[in-house]
Protein backbone atom coordinates (compact mmCIF):
# COMPACT_ATOMS: atom_id res chain seq x y z
CA UNK A 1 0.00 0.00 0.00
CA UNK A 2 1.23 3.07 -1.17
CA UNK A 3 1.42 6.04 2.02
CA UNK A 4 1.01 9.57 1.95
CA UNK A 5 4.61 9.87 3.08
CA UNK A 6 5.76 7.32 0.25
CA UNK A 7 4.03 9.76 -2.59
CA UNK A 8 5.54 12.43 -1.27
CA UNK A 9 9.18 10.88 -1.39
CA UNK A 10 8.22 9.87 -5.16
CA UNK A 11 7.61 13.27 -6.24
CA UNK A 12 10.77 14.90 -4.42
CA UNK A 13 12.91 12.06 -6.14
CA UNK A 14 11.33 13.51 -9.20
CA UNK A 15 12.35 16.40 -8.79
CA UNK A 16 15.71 15.23 -8.88
CA UNK A 17 15.31 13.02 -12.29
CA UNK A 18 14.88 9.33 -10.79
CA UNK A 19 13.54 7.27 -13.40
CA UNK A 20 12.40 4.57 -11.25
CA UNK A 21 10.74 7.14 -8.85
CA UNK A 22 8.73 8.85 -11.56
CA UNK A 23 7.59 5.27 -12.81
CA UNK A 24 6.70 4.62 -9.15
CA UNK A 25 5.09 8.08 -9.08
CA UNK A 26 3.10 6.97 -12.18
CA UNK A 27 2.01 3.91 -11.44
CA UNK A 28 0.55 5.18 -7.85
CA UNK A 29 -0.98 8.18 -8.92
CA UNK A 30 -2.00 8.33 -12.86
CA UNK A 31 -5.41 6.51 -12.41
CA UNK A 32 -6.67 8.70 -9.81
CA UNK A 33 -5.33 11.89 -11.42
CA UNK A 34 -6.66 10.40 -14.75
CA UNK A 35 -10.38 10.23 -12.94
CA UNK A 36 -10.11 14.05 -12.01
CA UNK A 37 -8.91 14.87 -15.50
CA UNK A 38 -11.86 12.95 -17.31
CA UNK A 39 -14.54 14.16 -14.68
CA UNK A 40 -13.07 17.88 -15.62
CA UNK A 41 -13.31 17.31 -19.32
CA UNK A 42 -15.95 14.45 -20.34
CA UNK A 43 -13.98 13.99 -23.56
CA UNK A 44 -11.04 10.79 -23.20
CA UNK A 45 -8.86 11.66 -26.06
CA UNK A 46 -8.41 15.31 -24.47
CA UNK A 47 -8.05 13.95 -21.37
CA UNK A 48 -5.44 11.73 -22.05
CA UNK A 49 -3.34 14.40 -23.43
CA UNK A 50 -3.53 16.43 -19.98
CA UNK A 51 -2.85 13.39 -18.25
CA UNK A 52 0.71 13.34 -20.42
CA UNK A 53 1.05 17.23 -19.83
CA UNK A 54 0.55 16.88 -16.13
CA UNK A 55 3.42 13.97 -15.79
CA UNK A 56 5.81 15.46 -18.38
CA UNK A 57 5.89 19.17 -16.83
CA UNK A 58 6.35 17.18 -13.28
CA UNK A 59 9.18 15.86 -14.88
CA UNK A 60 10.59 19.15 -16.25
CA UNK A 61 10.43 20.71 -13.05
CA UNK A 62 6.96 20.78 -11.92
CA UNK A 63 8.00 18.73 -9.03
CA UNK A 64 10.22 20.71 -7.74
CA UNK A 65 7.56 22.99 -6.97
CA UNK A 66 6.05 20.82 -4.29
CA UNK A 67 6.83 21.64 -1.13
CA UNK A 68 7.15 19.14 1.15
CA UNK A 69 5.45 18.90 4.99
CA UNK A 70 2.85 21.69 3.60
CA UNK A 71 0.61 19.96 1.20
CA UNK A 72 -1.01 16.76 0.93
CA UNK A 73 1.09 15.24 -1.58
CA UNK A 74 -2.12 13.74 -3.06
CA UNK A 75 -3.99 17.27 -2.98
CA UNK A 76 -0.72 18.86 -4.60
CA UNK A 77 -1.29 16.46 -7.75
CA UNK A 78 -4.80 16.54 -7.94
CA UNK A 79 -4.83 20.63 -8.12
CA UNK A 80 -1.77 20.18 -10.57
CA UNK A 81 -4.13 18.05 -13.02
CA UNK A 82 -7.25 19.83 -12.24
CA UNK A 83 -5.86 22.99 -12.92
CA UNK A 84 -4.56 21.81 -16.42
CA UNK A 85 -7.95 20.22 -16.83
CA UNK A 86 -9.65 23.25 -16.21
CA UNK A 87 -6.95 25.26 -18.57
CA UNK A 88 -8.08 22.84 -21.53
CA UNK A 89 -11.69 23.09 -20.92
CA UNK A 90 -11.22 27.20 -21.08
CA UNK A 91 -9.50 26.44 -24.19
CA UNK A 92 -12.07 24.57 -26.31
CA UNK A 93 -14.90 26.12 -24.64
CA UNK A 94 -15.48 29.07 -27.55
CA UNK A 95 -15.93 25.98 -29.60
CA UNK A 96 -18.78 24.74 -27.69
CA UNK A 97 -21.80 26.19 -27.06
CA UNK A 98 -22.11 26.30 -22.85
CA UNK A 99 -25.58 23.86 -22.99
CA UNK A 100 -22.90 21.57 -24.51
CA UNK A 101 -20.69 21.54 -22.01
CA UNK A 102 -22.88 21.61 -19.11
CA UNK A 103 -23.93 18.27 -20.46
CA UNK A 104 -24.78 15.96 -18.26
CA UNK A 105 -22.38 12.94 -18.77
CA UNK A 106 -24.30 10.34 -20.76
CA UNK A 107 -24.04 6.51 -21.37
CA UNK A 108 -21.60 7.14 -24.31
CA UNK A 109 -18.54 7.22 -21.80
CA UNK A 110 -19.88 4.02 -20.61
CA UNK A 111 -19.35 2.24 -17.25
CA UNK A 112 -16.80 5.05 -16.84
CA UNK A 113 -19.41 7.55 -16.76
CA UNK A 114 -21.51 5.80 -14.85
CA UNK A 115 -18.28 4.99 -12.13
CA UNK A 116 -18.08 9.00 -12.24
CA UNK A 117 -21.34 9.81 -11.84
CA UNK A 118 -21.81 7.41 -9.12
CA UNK A 119 -18.51 9.10 -7.30
CA UNK A 120 -19.90 12.29 -8.20
CA UNK A 121 -23.13 11.64 -5.80
CA UNK A 122 -20.56 10.27 -3.13
CA UNK A 123 -18.68 13.45 -3.45
CA UNK A 124 -20.39 15.00 -0.43
CA UNK A 125 -17.74 16.64 1.75
CA UNK A 126 -19.10 17.71 5.43
CA UNK A 127 -18.33 21.45 5.07
CA UNK A 128 -20.04 21.57 1.42
CA UNK A 129 -22.88 20.07 3.40
CA UNK A 130 -23.28 22.69 5.94
CA UNK A 131 -23.73 25.15 2.54
CA UNK A 132 -27.29 25.95 1.01
CA UNK A 133 -27.32 23.14 -1.86
CA UNK A 134 -27.44 25.68 -4.36
CA UNK A 135 -24.47 26.92 -2.80
CA UNK A 136 -22.80 24.10 -2.70
CA UNK A 137 -23.76 23.09 -6.12
CA UNK A 138 -22.37 26.45 -7.26
CA UNK A 139 -18.34 25.65 -5.47
CA UNK A 140 -18.53 22.33 -7.55
CA UNK A 141 -19.85 23.90 -10.56
CA UNK A 142 -16.74 26.22 -10.47
CA UNK A 143 -13.86 23.89 -9.14
CA UNK A 144 -15.36 20.57 -11.42
CA UNK A 145 -16.72 22.54 -14.61
CA UNK A 146 -14.61 25.24 -14.55
CA UNK A 147 -17.41 27.94 -14.22
CA UNK A 148 -16.88 31.35 -13.35
CA UNK A 149 -18.68 33.80 -12.27
CA UNK A 150 -20.35 35.07 -15.25
CA UNK A 151 -21.32 31.19 -16.24
CA UNK A 152 -22.79 30.61 -12.71
CA UNK A 153 -25.18 33.47 -12.74
CA UNK A 154 -26.36 32.39 -16.28
CA UNK A 155 -27.35 29.01 -14.62
CA UNK A 156 -28.62 29.87 -11.66
CA UNK A 157 -30.66 32.81 -13.40
CA UNK A 158 -29.27 35.65 -10.80
CA UNK A 159 -27.73 38.57 -11.45
CA UNK A 160 -23.85 38.72 -11.55
CA UNK A 161 -23.59 40.93 -8.60
CA UNK A 162 -25.18 38.27 -6.45
CA UNK A 163 -23.88 35.58 -7.63
CA UNK A 164 -20.34 37.19 -6.90
CA UNK A 165 -22.55 37.82 -2.81
CA UNK A 166 -23.37 34.01 -2.58
CA UNK A 167 -20.12 32.53 -2.91
CA UNK A 168 -17.87 34.86 -1.26
CA UNK A 169 -20.30 34.19 1.69
CA UNK A 170 -20.09 31.07 0.80
CA UNK A 171 -15.99 30.62 0.67
CA UNK A 172 -15.75 32.74 4.01
CA UNK A 173 -18.34 29.88 5.92
CA UNK A 174 -15.99 27.17 4.00
CA UNK A 175 -12.78 28.28 5.37
CA UNK A 176 -14.65 28.76 9.09
CA UNK A 177 -16.62 25.29 8.12
CA UNK A 178 -12.86 23.65 7.35
CA UNK A 179 -10.90 25.36 10.01
CA UNK A 180 -12.09 25.17 12.66
CA UNK B 1 -33.06 35.25 -1.58
CA UNK B 2 -31.89 38.86 0.25
CA UNK B 3 -28.59 37.98 0.56
CA UNK B 4 -27.18 40.74 -2.08
CA UNK B 5 -27.02 42.68 0.36
CA UNK B 6 -24.34 41.04 2.69
CA UNK B 7 -21.57 41.17 1.25
CA UNK B 8 -19.02 40.80 4.04
CA UNK B 9 -18.79 44.33 4.35
CA UNK B 10 -17.25 44.31 7.59
CA UNK B 11 -14.16 42.15 6.82
CA UNK B 12 -10.60 43.46 6.85
CA UNK B 13 -7.94 43.79 4.29
CA UNK B 14 -7.14 40.17 5.10
CA UNK B 15 -10.51 38.67 4.90
CA UNK B 16 -11.15 40.48 1.23
CA UNK B 17 -7.23 39.11 0.18
CA UNK B 18 -8.38 35.41 1.69
CA UNK B 19 -11.62 36.07 -1.04
CA UNK B 20 -9.72 36.48 -3.50
CA UNK B 21 -7.20 33.54 -3.22
CA UNK B 22 -10.17 31.61 -2.91
CA UNK B 23 -11.80 32.56 -6.17
CA UNK B 24 -8.73 32.72 -7.86
CA UNK B 25 -8.45 29.24 -6.69
CA UNK B 26 -11.49 27.83 -7.71
CA UNK B 27 -11.47 29.86 -11.00
CA UNK B 28 -14.55 32.16 -10.77
CA UNK B 29 -12.90 35.21 -12.46
CA UNK B 30 -12.12 36.12 -15.99
CA UNK B 31 -10.57 38.60 -17.47
CA UNK B 32 -8.81 41.15 -15.90
CA UNK B 33 -9.62 39.99 -12.70
CA UNK B 34 -8.12 37.08 -13.35
CA UNK B 35 -4.82 38.03 -14.95
CA UNK B 36 -3.70 40.97 -12.09
CA UNK B 37 -4.74 37.67 -9.63
CA UNK B 38 -2.70 35.16 -11.50
CA UNK B 39 0.17 38.15 -11.62
CA UNK B 40 0.21 38.50 -7.90
CA UNK B 41 0.06 35.17 -6.84
CA UNK B 42 3.38 34.65 -8.51
CA UNK B 43 4.81 38.03 -6.83
CA UNK B 44 3.33 38.49 -3.84
CA UNK B 45 4.33 34.98 -1.73
CA UNK B 46 2.10 35.74 1.20
CA UNK B 47 -1.12 36.09 -1.20
CA UNK B 48 0.47 32.92 -3.24
CA UNK B 49 0.44 30.77 0.02
CA UNK B 50 -3.43 31.84 0.61
CA UNK B 51 -4.06 30.43 -2.93
CA UNK B 52 -2.10 27.32 -2.39
CA UNK B 53 -4.11 27.19 0.88
CA UNK B 54 -7.42 27.29 -1.18
CA UNK B 55 -6.09 24.76 -3.43
CA UNK B 56 -5.67 21.94 -0.90
CA UNK B 57 -9.32 23.12 1.19
CA UNK B 58 -10.92 22.36 -2.61
CA UNK B 59 -8.77 19.53 -3.34
CA UNK B 60 -11.12 17.95 -1.17
CA UNK B 61 -13.53 17.67 -3.67
CA UNK B 62 -11.54 15.20 -5.81
CA UNK B 63 -11.55 12.72 -2.97
CA UNK B 64 -14.32 10.93 -4.32
CA UNK B 65 -13.68 10.85 -7.91
CA UNK B 66 -13.26 7.49 -9.28
CA UNK B 67 -9.81 6.34 -10.46
CA UNK B 68 -9.55 5.62 -13.94
CA UNK B 69 -6.63 3.61 -15.57
CA UNK B 70 -5.19 5.20 -18.58
CA UNK B 71 -4.61 4.01 -21.35
CA UNK B 72 -1.90 1.01 -22.22
CA UNK B 73 0.98 2.60 -23.83
CA UNK B 74 0.75 6.45 -22.14
CA UNK B 75 3.55 6.01 -19.41
CA UNK B 76 5.84 5.26 -22.69
CA UNK B 77 4.25 8.40 -24.29
CA UNK B 78 5.20 10.68 -21.22
CA UNK B 79 9.04 9.04 -21.23
CA UNK B 80 9.22 9.62 -24.74
CA UNK B 81 8.29 13.51 -24.14
CA UNK B 82 10.10 13.75 -21.31
CA UNK B 83 13.30 12.02 -20.94
CA UNK B 84 16.03 13.82 -22.98
CA UNK B 85 17.50 10.61 -24.42
CA UNK B 86 14.06 9.46 -25.73
CA UNK B 87 14.10 9.02 -29.54
CA UNK B 88 11.75 12.21 -29.42
CA UNK B 89 13.85 14.40 -27.77
CA UNK B 90 17.03 13.42 -29.76
CA UNK B 91 14.73 14.68 -32.67
CA UNK B 92 14.03 17.78 -30.66
CA UNK B 93 17.63 18.55 -30.45
CA UNK B 94 17.99 18.39 -33.50
CA UNK B 95 15.85 20.36 -34.77
CA UNK B 96 14.04 17.87 -36.83
CA UNK B 97 10.32 17.53 -35.02
CA UNK B 98 8.27 20.82 -36.43
CA UNK B 99 9.65 19.43 -40.07
CA UNK B 100 8.13 16.15 -39.03
CA UNK B 101 4.82 16.90 -37.86
CA UNK B 102 2.08 14.54 -39.37
CA UNK B 103 2.22 10.73 -40.19
CA UNK B 104 6.14 11.06 -41.11
CA UNK B 105 6.88 11.95 -37.23
CA UNK B 106 4.77 9.17 -35.81
CA UNK B 107 6.78 6.74 -37.77
CA UNK B 108 10.16 8.26 -37.27
CA UNK B 109 9.07 7.81 -33.32
CA UNK B 110 7.87 4.68 -33.79
CA UNK B 111 10.91 3.13 -35.75
CA UNK B 112 13.16 4.86 -33.29
CA UNK B 113 11.50 3.67 -30.26
CA UNK B 114 11.58 0.28 -31.81
CA UNK B 115 15.77 0.95 -31.94
CA UNK B 116 15.68 2.11 -28.61
CA UNK B 117 12.96 0.82 -26.70
CA UNK B 118 14.45 -2.03 -24.72
CA UNK B 119 17.66 0.84 -24.02
CA UNK B 120 15.55 3.54 -22.01
CA UNK B 121 17.80 3.37 -18.74
CA UNK B 122 19.87 5.44 -17.49
CA UNK B 123 22.84 5.49 -20.17
CA UNK B 124 20.98 4.45 -23.21
CA UNK B 125 22.26 6.22 -26.09
CA UNK B 126 21.77 9.59 -27.39
CA UNK B 127 22.88 11.16 -30.54
CA UNK B 128 26.14 12.50 -30.98
CA UNK B 129 26.02 13.97 -34.46
CA UNK B 130 23.91 15.27 -36.71
CA UNK B 131 23.31 17.20 -40.41
CA UNK B 132 20.97 18.27 -42.74
CA UNK B 133 21.66 17.48 -46.01
CA UNK B 134 19.80 19.55 -48.07
CA UNK B 135 19.95 20.49 -51.96
CA UNK B 136 20.24 23.97 -53.16
CA UNK B 137 17.39 24.48 -54.06
CA UNK B 138 15.63 22.46 -51.08
CA UNK B 139 13.50 19.90 -53.63
CA UNK B 140 15.79 17.40 -51.41
CA UNK B 141 16.11 17.43 -47.82
CA UNK B 142 17.55 14.68 -45.74
CA UNK B 143 17.65 14.65 -41.70
CA UNK B 144 20.58 12.90 -40.12
CA UNK B 145 21.57 11.65 -36.26
CA UNK B 146 24.01 9.56 -35.44
CA UNK B 147 24.06 7.13 -32.64
CA UNK B 148 27.68 6.77 -30.59
CA UNK B 149 26.43 2.84 -29.74
CA UNK B 150 26.12 0.55 -32.44
CA UNK B 151 27.22 3.14 -35.29
CA UNK B 152 23.76 3.70 -35.92
CA UNK B 153 22.70 6.59 -38.55
CA UNK B 154 19.35 7.56 -38.51
CA UNK B 155 18.73 8.99 -42.02
CA UNK B 156 15.13 11.08 -42.28
CA UNK B 157 14.01 11.88 -46.04
CA UNK B 158 11.79 15.07 -45.25
CA UNK B 159 11.85 16.58 -49.13
CA UNK B 160 12.07 15.05 -51.87
CA UNK B 161 12.51 11.57 -53.64
CA UNK B 162 14.77 9.61 -56.03
CA UNK B 163 13.79 9.92 -59.24
CA UNK B 164 11.89 6.84 -61.25
CA UNK B 165 13.62 4.15 -61.71
CA UNK B 166 16.92 5.40 -59.95
CA UNK B 167 18.20 5.67 -56.73
CA UNK B 168 19.40 7.87 -53.45
CA UNK B 169 22.81 7.02 -52.02
CA UNK B 170 24.33 8.50 -49.52
CA UNK B 171 27.94 9.16 -48.77
CA UNK B 172 30.45 10.21 -46.23
CA UNK B 173 32.97 12.19 -47.62
CA UNK B 174 35.72 12.61 -44.84
CA UNK B 175 38.78 15.20 -44.18
CA UNK B 176 39.08 15.44 -48.54
CA UNK B 177 39.33 11.73 -49.11
CA UNK B 178 37.48 10.10 -51.89
CA UNK B 179 33.76 9.68 -50.98
CA UNK B 180 32.59 6.41 -49.17
CA UNK B 181 29.43 4.93 -49.59
CA UNK B 182 27.54 4.49 -46.71
CA UNK B 183 24.11 2.91 -48.35
CA UNK B 184 20.87 3.55 -50.56
CA UNK B 185 18.33 5.68 -49.09
CA UNK B 186 15.17 2.90 -48.74
CA UNK B 187 12.92 4.06 -51.42
CA UNK B 188 9.39 3.34 -49.97
CA UNK B 189 10.00 4.00 -46.80
CA UNK B 190 11.41 8.09 -45.76
CA UNK B 191 13.53 6.30 -42.82
CA UNK B 192 16.69 4.56 -43.21
CA UNK B 193 18.60 2.93 -40.55
CA UNK B 194 22.18 2.71 -42.05
CA UNK B 195 24.75 1.27 -39.63
CA UNK B 196 28.16 2.70 -39.97
CA UNK B 197 31.49 0.07 -40.63
CA UNK B 198 33.66 0.95 -37.42
CA UNK B 199 36.42 2.46 -39.54
CA UNK B 200 34.48 4.70 -40.54
CA UNK B 201 33.02 6.04 -37.42
CA UNK B 202 36.00 8.24 -36.37
CA UNK B 203 35.52 9.70 -39.21
CA UNK B 204 32.49 11.24 -39.05
CA UNK B 205 33.26 14.60 -37.26
CA UNK B 206 33.87 17.67 -39.24
CA UNK B 207 32.80 15.29 -42.47
CA UNK B 208 30.22 15.78 -45.01
CA UNK B 209 27.21 13.44 -46.27
CA UNK B 210 26.43 13.33 -49.80
CA UNK B 211 23.29 11.92 -51.61
CA UNK B 212 23.49 11.06 -55.04
CA UNK B 213 21.31 10.03 -57.66
CA UNK B 214 22.37 6.59 -58.88
CA UNK B 215 21.08 3.57 -60.89
CA UNK B 216 18.85 0.99 -58.70
CA UNK B 217 20.62 -0.69 -56.26
CA UNK B 218 23.32 1.99 -56.55
CA UNK B 219 26.42 3.10 -58.01
CA UNK B 220 27.98 0.06 -59.51
CA UNK B 221 31.45 1.65 -59.18
CA UNK B 222 31.48 2.72 -55.50
CA UNK B 223 32.24 5.89 -56.21
CA UNK B 224 29.44 8.64 -57.17
CA UNK B 225 28.16 8.38 -60.53
CA UNK B 226 25.22 10.04 -60.59
CA UNK B 227 24.66 14.56 -59.98
CA UNK B 228 25.69 14.89 -56.21
CA UNK B 229 22.10 16.44 -55.66
CA UNK B 230 22.67 17.28 -51.68
CA UNK B 231 25.44 17.57 -49.09
CA UNK B 232 25.47 18.85 -45.56
CA UNK B 233 27.68 19.16 -42.80
CA UNK B 234 28.27 16.65 -40.02
CA UNK B 235 27.92 18.51 -37.05
CA UNK B 236 28.00 17.74 -33.16
CA UNK B 237 25.16 17.84 -31.40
Amino acid sequence: MTTRDDIAEMIQRVALHDRDAFQALYSATSAKLFGIILRVLKDRAAAQDVLQDVYVRLWQGGAETFASGKASPISWLATVARNRAIDQLRKLKPNTSLEAVAEPVDSALGPEGLAIAASERALINGCLDELEAYRAQAVRGAYLDGETYAELATRFDVPLNTMRTWLRRSLVKLKDCMTR
Amino acid sequence: MNDATDIPGDSGPEDIDDVLAAELSLGLLSGDELSSAQRRARIDRKFGALVEEWDMRFAVMTDDIAPVTPPKGMFRKIKNEAYPDSPKRIWQQLGVIPALLGAGAAALILILALQFGGLMQPGTPIATLQAQIVAEDETLVVAAAYVDQGGRLFVERQVGASAQGRALELWLIADGNAPVSLGVLAADETISEIIVPAPLRDQLIGGVLAISDEPLGGSPTGAPTGAVLAVGEIAEV
